[in-house]
């Protein structure tokens, strides 16, 4: 699990990348399976769910994990 | 012969009688895998039977709401990634308080290389931290800037991640918001000297 290495760098950083609508992260990590299986399709949801993993550490390393645990599934 | 996604679901209900037997053993086996592959060595062998079990019971709990959005053992794999994934983070941060991760923020504040190298930003974003968020959302700034993790500050705060991600997602746009007006002042100063 990674850390936080500068927490006021990574606000000036969230600040910068703010913006009007966000997915908060129970909806990110709904939208996990369906987003790693490409079922979606519509580019407005798909670009709040980069946006999400860009701005929250947390759900960009369970998106990485859940990534790790499905390599070499089928 | 891999079963579809329908088939697991089927299986999976405990009236199925054998089938549910062998749908359970497959699942229990795939899920102890792919939690092995994505957490390593983090995750001991007693754990990864303990956070399987706990994934297949949570799995049971939401098998009516499983939609077919995605394939059934990718969303089965999310739910434990996620299971496992909150247990460590648990761990990790079992032995911090809110209150220390809200002090060790402030403490960051101080300390780190925004406020050592760019004086005047730090002291327009602690301004507007001070004056601009709520208690609540000030004391998640804080705990976050103290390396608590969402998941944490939620769980202590008992509400969900969702929640105190949108508390912050109004924080941040309150300070963004805060820290234009005040560079628009800054920047409007000369020109009002100017016209005087």
């Amino acid at each position: 699990m990674s850390e936080q290495k500068d927490p006021y760098a990574a606000l000036e950083d969230m600040l910068l990348r703010t913006q009007e609508q966000e997915l908060d992260c129970d909806q990110f990590v709904a939208l996990l399976a369906p987003y790693l299986d490409r079922r979606l399709e519509d580019a407005g949801l798909l670009e709040l769910i980069e946006h999400h993993r860009d701005l929250c550490a947390e759900c960009a390393e369970e998106l990485l994990l859940l990534r790790r645990a499905l390599e070499d599934r089928d | 012969m891999p079963r579809t996604c329908q088939a697991w679901v089927d299986d999976l209900k405990p009236e199925s009688g054998a089938a549910y037997s062998s749908a359970l053993a497959d699942l229990r086996d795939f899920l102890r895998r792919t939690l092995g592959r994505a957490f390593g060595t983090e995750l001991a062998d007693s754990d990864l039977d303990d956070l399987t079990q706990e994934s297949l019971l949570r799995i049971h709990q939401r098998l009516a709401g499983f939609e077919q959005r995605s394939r059934f053992t990718t969303w089965a794999t999310a739910i434990a990634v996620n299971c496992a994934y909150s247990e460590l983070r648990r761990r990790r941060h079992q032995h911090v308080s809110l209150e220390e991760a809200v002090e060790q923020g402030a403490v960051s504040l101080v300390q780190d290389g925004l406020a050592q190298h760019e004086p005047d930003r730090e002291a327009s974003l602690r301004a507007a931290i001070d004056h601009a968020l709520t208690p609540r959302q000030r004391e998640a700034i804080m705990a976050l800037l103290g390396g608590l993790p969402l998941a944490e500050i939620a769980r202590r705060s008992a509400t969900s991640q969702g929640a105190v991600y949108k508390l912050l997602h109004d924080a941040r746009q309150r300070l963004k918001r805060n820290l234009e007006t005040q560079a628009g002042a800054t920047e409007a100063l000369p020109h009002a000297k100017r016209g005087t």
